[in-house]
């Protein structure tokens, strides 16, 4: 070791306080990024093995091709492994699903489940050319039932497109590219039987729009020449840049299709949508890691450099260049660095995988898996980090290794004799009435050396504003991440719902009693809805305050076009006002209960194909409306109610076309009584479900049934309902259902993952932040020993070093804050500009961060301050006098 | 043979009404082994031009020659080296490095030059049992011998002293002024000392009195 590095390394020993919490700053930022890095890496293997798990590892794949095609491929030694599959033809399935009549079946090879996404849900797959493994939506979407060991009879054929006579035109062969047309013909050319042995998920190599469900049976023989084949290949590595123009050459029929996902991750090409969201996020994080450490280290290089100042002057006195001053600080970046990246690396993966472990499951919210996101050590993460810890280290040494150089022989010499004090800023006579006041001559001792040494102040308070920004920023930022996943929860009023296209009352309360006999369930109703109704009304029959919310949203032009009655809603010029309302007829039972709940017994209600509408009158809710001019969004708090209590007969248009009719209005209520819906953002119709106005024409589309739990039985409930819809013979597939549960718990989970991460990251940064403010305090302090040594041997008391320190507290803390609250206001109103608008969140002050802030540095400035001085207080008077060296 | 020349040295600070001549036209030359004594009141300048012969400063206007080259052609890193190796300088509070050792203060100026310190060398400095103290473990007297002794070990052309002795009592004094003297006849170096002390400048070859800038006086001793 060279003599420089050794005046550093002793100096450094010297004073082990600080330079264990610059250590402990570069291993927590350290941490950060390879937390980061790592957790990339963690997250995009992730996404790979998903993205493997959904569509399989093969790259090109080939469907419906000749044999020679297939043949030609297993020669030409470019596939890493080729997964074949030898097509035996279409079979009529008995599906309920018109477009999609037929099984599908293929012959696989031992192999074809390496590399292909066949996911067996039960049983297992087929052995011999007599088994059959079937796809789940056959019975899901197609409604076929079939179980284990049961026989399959399929008169296998190819299909033909239709020619002019309408007979099957054998030139035109179709396949599971060419979705199922009613001109279609299909040959069956033998019938053959199987025996089902399994069942797997619905597979990604089947389009959404083929023809027939893809059933799998194995042991065909592969080399029938005039058969055709399906094969997936995934390429070796050195030909995956030509993958692109595989498809190219192939000959007539079939289909080409690409892995797209798999072959951009794996050449290394970033997958779009993922790269975006990575890149950001990483970019962001990085970015204020840096800004916080950069403040950190490069306050302790600094003041590490002006504390040796005298020592820089006199080894340049004695011959030291420039170059060697300047190593000596990049020494001291080089030893601090060697301790503490190798163990920040380590708390890095550490505390990343401690995290993923507890929350690696929650990501499902972001990307449905089977995976949880699991640790990934890269070595080209971790050596990112290192090299980014490296330059942040870097960075914050060049300013304080360049003031090294600057210290000039001559000052250091003469350091002892005075002290130079710029004009400007110093009036000896200056007495700080108001200091003196209230603290006394210590008071005003602090406040003088204050304005002394501004420059050394300077450095302290720009490192506190610094981390005060940070915290403040961050903490907003994770607040807005949180606001908006979280503002987005919200339980329904209803715990399953069930969908079908059915017109038939008789069935739709068929369907109704079998969900209400299925245990856990408390109450259940069907509806159906249309919202392309309008009412028509008169000027004299709208209330005050839809024209009130109409002006507001500038839609009347003002109070006198109001008075003289030209109202241009709508444009309307009868001053007729139409405003969108949506009708809802809901069954004739849960009707009933409506009624009982208004306290209604009017004979008129109870002739339900006759009764009378009831009017929810009132709209209360909030509206977002986008500004195209200033491109942001205005919120609205709507509140109004549409016509008068009065009002006997409401007109009303059921479509665009239509002409209007008159309705009479048996009830104006302000909130529907109907309990599973609130519809709280529109006008709404009620009626029973036997209603004249529910007229089939109008009610073509889906109608809808609310399902309420009788307490905490959701799955119980889910599943008895499924069952007793299917023991009663109706369609309970998964594809009609919708949970909200799922929604809910997918996320919360995403709420957790944020508030671990955002909270880790707020608690590092911190860190960071003390160690920082630490540093610079109680270096400012040690570098005043001799002078408090001096005001003691003059007889300052302990008490009055002490107020000082108060006061000079209250000089770090105000004046920081004075700085760096505005600022983060500020930071965090630009991050709302770039992120929260486009979520339609409010932009709000973070106030409850911006107090943490201010007392947490009260409390950190305090403790250093506390610590620095009862260090001093253990000092010898007369040493710190005498000592001239230090 | 002339070791160290100065031609018409000025050193000005500040500006307009502040300014202040600290060398105003200072000139003259020392022969190789000389021992001059530089006398003076506080301000007179002395320092200022201890400091600029030792190329720690540098001059508003004039030269500096030492060994005939001109000092202040140098550029920093030269003049650096310059420090190093040409001149050897003494303060009076020793401005040793606290966190070294007496023998890594003194031989600062090899371990700089990256070189190998020569034991032999060492042993000639008498360090006796006190090689691995901290210098605030040292008395004052001592401190200064380990502040010569770094001077010395580059074997320099020119010594320069800025009242070495003046924090140091009669005893101490004289015994440092022996030191200096002693590497100043054996090893014929030359030796420039500021003093108040009438006594150890009546030890020197010559005798050159500053005040305001100027040279007052410049003459031989008896001795």
């Amino acid at each position: 070791m060279n003599i420089f590095n050794k005046v550093t390394l002793k100096s450094m020993k010297k004073n082990p306080v600080r330079t264990m919490v610059t250590i402990i700053g570069i291993i927590i930022s350290t941490a950060m990024f390879t937390a980061v890095t790592t957790l990339t890496i963690s997250l995009y293997s992730f996404i790979y093995r998903t993205e493997i798990y959904d569509s399989g590892s093969w790259h090109v794949g080939f469907e419906y091709k000749d044999y020679d095609e297939y043949a030609g491929w297993t020669q030409n030694g470019k596939a890493e492994k080729l997964a074949a599959a030898r097509v035996l033809g279409y079979a009529q399935s008995g599906s309920e699903n018109e477009n999609k009549p037929y099984i599908y079946l293929e012959s696989v090879e031992d192999n074809f489940y390496d590399i292909m996404p066949v996911h067996i849900t039960y049983g297992r797959q087929p052995e011999n050319s007599g088994e059959i493994l079937l796809p789940n939506h056959l019975l899901t979407n197609g409604n076929v039932k079939y179980s284990i060991g049961s026989t399959v009879t399929l008169e296998l054929g190819k299909r033909y497109g239709a020619d002019e006579d309408g007979n099957p035109d054998m030139e035109y062969e179709l396949s599971q590219g060419n979705p199922f047309t009613d001109e279609e013909i299909l040959v069956p050319d033998r019938t053959c039987e199987y025996t089902v042995v399994g069942f797997y998920d619905r597979p990604s190599f089947e389009n959404y729009s083929a023809p027939g469900y893809t059933a799998l049976t194995c042991g065909e023989p592969m080399d029938d020449e005039t058969a055709k084949y399906s094969f997936y290949v995934r390429l070796q590595k050195k030909y995956l840049s030509e993958v692109w123009s595989m498809g190219e050459d192939t000959g007539d029929g079939g289909i080409t299709n690409y892995n797209n996902t798999v072959i951009s991750i794996e050449g290394s090409i970033m997958y779009e949508n993922v790269a975006a969201m990575f890149t950001l996020l990483v970019v962001i994080f990085v970015a204020i890691i840096i800004v916080a450490s950069v403040s950190m280290i490069y306050s302790a290089f600094s003041i590490s450099v002006g504390e040796r100042t005298k020592q820089f002057g006199l080894l340049s006195s004695v011959g030291a260049t420039r170059k060697q001053l300047r190593r000596m600080v990049f020494g001291e970046a080089a030893m601090v660095s060697l301790i503490g990246i190798p163990v920040g690396v380590v708390c890095g993966i550490i505390g990343i995988g401690i995290t993923l472990h507890f929350v690696g499951n929650k990501f499902n919210y972001i990307l449905t898996s089977p995976y949880s996101v699991d640790l990934v050590v890269n070595g080209y993460a971790i050596l990112a980090a290192v090299v980014i810890a490296l330059i942040t280290v870097a960075i914050s040494a060049v300013i304080p290794a360049a003031r090294a150089t600057r210290v000039s022989a001559i000052d250091a010499i003469r350091q002892h004799k005075d002290v130079k004090i710029p004009r400007s800023r110093w009036h000896a006579g200056r007495k700080y009435r108001i200091t003196q006041k209230l603290f006394g001559m210590p008071g005003m001792l602090a406040r003088r050396y204050f304005s002394r040494s501004r420059k050394k102040y300077r450095v302290t308070i720009f490192s506190l504003s610094m981390s005060i920004t940070l915290f403040i920023v961050t903490s907003s930022f994770c607040s807005y991440l949180k606001g908006y996943v979280g503002d987005n929860i919200s339980v329904g009023n209803y715990d399953l719902r069930y969908t079908v296209n059915e017109e038939d009352t008789e069935r739709l309360d068929g369907r109704l009693a079998a969900i209400l006999s299925a245990d856990g369930v408390l109450d259940a109703s069907y509806c159906f809805w249309n919202y392309n109704y309008s009412i028509i009304s008169d000027k004299e029959d709208i209330s005050d305050s839809y024209l009130l919310y109409r002006a507001e949203t500038g839609e009347l032009i003002d109070d006198e076009d109001l008075r003289e009655g030209v109202v241009t809603y709508h444009a309307d010029s009868l001053g007729e006002f139409v405003e969108d309302a949506m009708a809802l007829f809901i069954d004739d039972e849960q009707y009933g209960k409506c009624l009982d709940e208004l306290g209604i017994t009017d004979d008129e209600f109870k002739d339900y194909e006759n009764a009378p509408v009831i009017l929810k009158n009132t709209v209360n809710t909030v509206e977002y409306q986008y500004d195209s001019e200033s491109g942001k969004y205005r919120r609205y708090n709507v509140n109004y109610d549409l016509v008068n209590e009065d009002v006997n007969t409401i007109t009303v248009k059921c479509a665009e076309d239509e002409e209007p009719v008159q309705i009479p209005v048996g009830k104006i209520v302000g909130e529907l009584p109907y309990k599973f819906e609130s519809f709280g953002y529109q006008i709404v119709l009620l009626f029973p479900y036997s209603s004249k106005y529910n007229t089939t024409g109008l009610r073509a589309g889906t109608q809808y049934f609310f399902i309420k739990q009788d307490g905490d039985v959701h799955d119980k409930m889910v599943a008895g309902v499924k069952e007793k819809l299917t023991e009663a013979g109706y369609n309970a597939s998964n594809y009609s259902f919708y949970d909200p549960y799922e929604n809910i718990n997918q996320r919360k989970n995403l709420l957790v993952l944020i508030n671990v991460f955002s909270y880790g990251f707020i608690t590092l940064m911190a860190l960071i932040c003390v160690a920082n403010v630490f540093n610079t305090i109680s270096t400012n302090i040690s570098l005043r020993r001799r002078d408090f040594a001096m005001l003691r041997s003059v007889g300052l008391p302990y008490s009055g070093i002490k107020k000082m320190m108060v006061f000079e507290c209250l000089l770090y803390g105000i004046r920081s804050i004075i700085f760096a609250a505005p600022m983060s206001v500020v930071l965090s109103w630009v991050i709302f500009k770039v992120y929260g608008e486009v979520t339609a969140i409010r932009f709000y002050i973070p106030w409850y961060a911006i107090v943490i802030a201010v007392v947490g540095v009260f409390a950190v400035v305090g403790v250093s301050m506390a610590y620095s001085v009862s260090k001093i207080r253990e000092d010898n008077l007369i040493d710190e006098l005498k000592n001239e060296n230090d | 043979m002339e070791i160290l020349r100065v031609e018409d040295l000025r050193k000005e600070y500040g500006r307009g009404e502040a300014r202040v001549n600290a060398l105003d036209g200072i000139s003259f030359s020392v022969e190789k082994g000389e021992f001059v004594a530089i006398i003076g009141p506080s301000g007179s300048g002395k320092s200022t031009l201890l400091h600029i012969l030792g190329g720690v400063d540098r001059p508003t206007s004039g030269k500096v020659f030492v060994n005939g080259e001109d000092v202040y052609r140098r550029n920093e890193e030269q003049l650096a080296i310059f420090r190093r190796r040409e001149v050897g300088l003494i303060y009076q509070f020793y401005n040793l490095i606290p966190v070294l050792d007496v023998v890594e203060n003194m031989t600062l100026p090899i371990q700089m030059d990256g070189r190998k310190v020569n034991e032999e060398r060492l042993e000639e400095r008498k360090l006796s049992n006190r090689r691995h103290h901290l210098p605030n473990e040292l008395s004052g007297g001592q401190q200064q011998r380990v502040s010569i002794g770094r001077a010395l070990i580059n074997a320099p052309s020119v010594m320069l002293a800025d009242e070495p002795t003046g924090n140091l009592d009669s005893k101490n004094s004289q015994e440092i002024v022996e030191l200096l003297k002693m590497s100043n006849k054996k090893y014929d170096q030359t030796l420039i000392i500021i003093t108040h002390d009438e006594n150890i400048a009546l030890q020197a070859d010559r005798i050159i009195a500053i005040e305001d800038g100027k040279i007052t006086r410049d003459e031989r001793t008896r001795n």
